[in-house]
């Protein structure tokens, strides 16, 4: 049962802080630090800051222009510190179309990234040949931007939310698949070997020895996914494929300050609230996986 | 509640988000099929790649990269007074502290692009809104995951220093910083990994780099051209992985 935690873990340290492994490493060998590492971290400081410098210089600031933009930045405040209330009613449709957009993209791209998955997964019992290909393919899926599928898919099917679900489906497989692949990977072999040894197939093994162990790790994925397609369902219509962003590109067009404070406002409460939910529901399940052990056994 | 009870009460929750939804987008599998055979065009129009374009390409990419650069570092500037601030170890005044995590997490609950979106509308278009887009972006994760790291640090270097009588700035500088800031140092390559895929899109939206090339040749219908860009962004972003992946672990 520990493999599917490192699993979980796994991938969510990998979205949200690939390094904190590196960290945790690097924090046990901090007090000792070997003098070759100590000039490497010199050498990174002043290679990022001569870069740094660099970079500055070609973006063309100057003080004129610093100054326009603070006296933009105090006007903009000025007109978002009386908030449009009334525009409540259209904010609430076009997060309610994000949310239908997160919601089906989600549900799609959990079931149709199940097959990749499993092709995917390098579990002993279950790999074929095509497993590092089907790995390296939902690899590549994850580099593109979701936000430049909905352009391509916009393409295809014309503006609305419908790109905007295909958008999000297609990267979410890339993404779902390759953490199902992961997940059932550190599941651990005895049970397959166990089946396989008494004559069992091969859907036999993923049916009764692979699933059950995955399903926790797999449940918990999907909901991390549904927070993270709730975030980009947002930012979609700014390009076109439906959602709030749609209102949100409109009251930035007109200018129309006193509105896209309330946009954004309602933007951090939703999200806020679906990331609590989600991450509480996402901890109860990573407690069942030790608390279920015993009466999940005494069920079947 | 029963066991068995309560999958089937979820179950029956997630088929109605389900119907709900549906409702809401208009989404069918009638519409998906039709639109098949137009996605499948689009894909025969973008083959082959443009690949002279290329060489007008390596310009808009530089300025990608120094985005991505330029957000990163700002970001970690900003980000250092809301570490000290909201860590348990270098800040005992709780309101504090709650006041400093409700504002990395207000701000991380803001996607990039509408980060963007929200400085093309301030300061125009061009790579500066990008720049400042990424470093709001850049604070919100990078103080996020240096102040957990912080929390979890050997308490007794902190104690020690302490305990000699340094002075608060002097056991910042001499007991905190030399124990996170390689991990600091960590965060911020990684997040310079996670700008650089983030400032190839910016541009869709006006806020500079190469995505503003893409939305061009997509919008003169340069198929080609389009796919010659999303090639060279695939490959530079997989570069720029790789060498910071690398770099990260002799960090450590």
């Amino acid at each position: 049962m520990k493999a599917e935690r490192g699993a979980i873990e796994r991938w969510n340290a990998e979205q949200e802080s690939a390094s904190h492994q590196v960290a945790a490493a690097s924090m046990a060998s901090s007090q000792l630090v070997a003098p070759r590492t100590a000039a490497m971290r010199a050498i990174v400081a002043v290679v990022l800051l001569i870069a740094y410098g660099w970079a500055l210089s070609r973006l063309g600031l100057s003080s004129e222009r610093l100054a326009a933009g603070w006296d933009m930045f105090k006007r903009v405040v000025t007109a978002a510190s009386v908030p449009d209330w009334a525009y409540l009613p259209r904010v609430w449709e076009g997060l309610r179309e994000s949310l239908h957009i997160a919601v089906l993209a989600t549900t799609a791209a959990a079931v149709m990234a199940f097959p990749f998955g499993l092709i995917a997964a390098e579990h002993p019992h279950i790999r074929t040949f095509l497993s590092p290909l089907a790995k390296g393919g939902l690899s590549a899926i994850r580099t593109f931007p979701e936000i430049l599928f909905a352009i391509l898919f916009m393409r295809a099917v014309g503006p609305g939310p419908y790109a905007g679900v295909l958008a999000l489906s297609v990267y979410s497989v890339g993404f779902m698949g390759k953490f199902y692949a992961q997940i059932m990977e550190e599941v651990p072999a005895g049970p397959a070997e166990a089946l396989r040894a008494a004559g069992a197939g091969r859907l036999a093994v993923i049916r009764h020895a692979l699933l059950p162990y995955a399903l926790p790790g797999f449940l918990s994925l999907v909901l991390y996914r549904f927070e993270q397609n709730v975030r980009v369902a947002t930012v979609l219509g700014i390009v076109g494929a439906g959602g709030i962003g749609q209102q949100l590109m409109l009251s930035l067009t007109s200018r129309s300050w006193n509105r896209v404070i309330v946009i954004i406002l309602v933007l951090i409460a939703a999200i806020s609230l679906i990331d609590a939910l989600s991450g509480w529901a996402r901890h109860r399940i990573s407690q069942g996986l030790t608390g279920s052990e015993t009466s999940s056994s005494t069920e079947h | 509640m029963s066991r068995s009870v309560r999958p089937g009460l979820i179950g029956v929750g997630l088929i109605f988000l389900y119907y709900w939804s549906v409702q809401g987008t208009d989404v069918s599998l009638s519409k998906l099929m039709a639109g098949l055979p137009a996605v499948t065009d689009l894909l025969r129009r973008m083959w082959p790649p443009d690949l002279a374009f290329l060489k007008r390409m390596i310009g808009p990419m530089v300025e990608t990269v120094h985005m991505a650069l330029l957000g990163t570092v700002t970001g970690g500037v900003l980000a250092v007074p809301v570490i000290v601030l909201a860590a348990e170890n270098t800040n005992g005044i709780r309101p504090l502290r709650w006041a400093a995590r409700a504002v990395m997490n207000g701000v991380r609950t803001m996607p990039d692009v509408l980060l963007a979106a929200i400085f093309v509308a301030l300061v125009g278009i061009g790579p500066v809104a990008g720049v400042a887009a990424l470093s709001v972006f850049s604070f919100g994760i990078i103080s996020k995951l240096t102040f957990e790291a912080l929390e979890t640090v050997d308490p007794r270097p902190l104690e020690a220093v302490r305990a000699v009588g340094a002075p608060w700035p002097a056991w910042l500088s001499h007991a905190v910083v030399p124990l996170v800031l390689p991990h600091f140092l960590g965060v911020l390559l990684y997040m310079f990994e996670v700008n650089v895929r983030v400032a190839t899109v910016l541009g869709l939206v006006g806020a500079g780099g190469i995505g503003l090339w893409l939305m061009r040749t997509l919008t003169f219908f340069q198929y080609g051209r389009a796919l010659a860009i999303i090639l060279l962004t695939f490959a530079v972003v997989l570069a720029i992985d790789k060498m910071s992946g690398a770099l990260r672990r002799r960090l450590t």
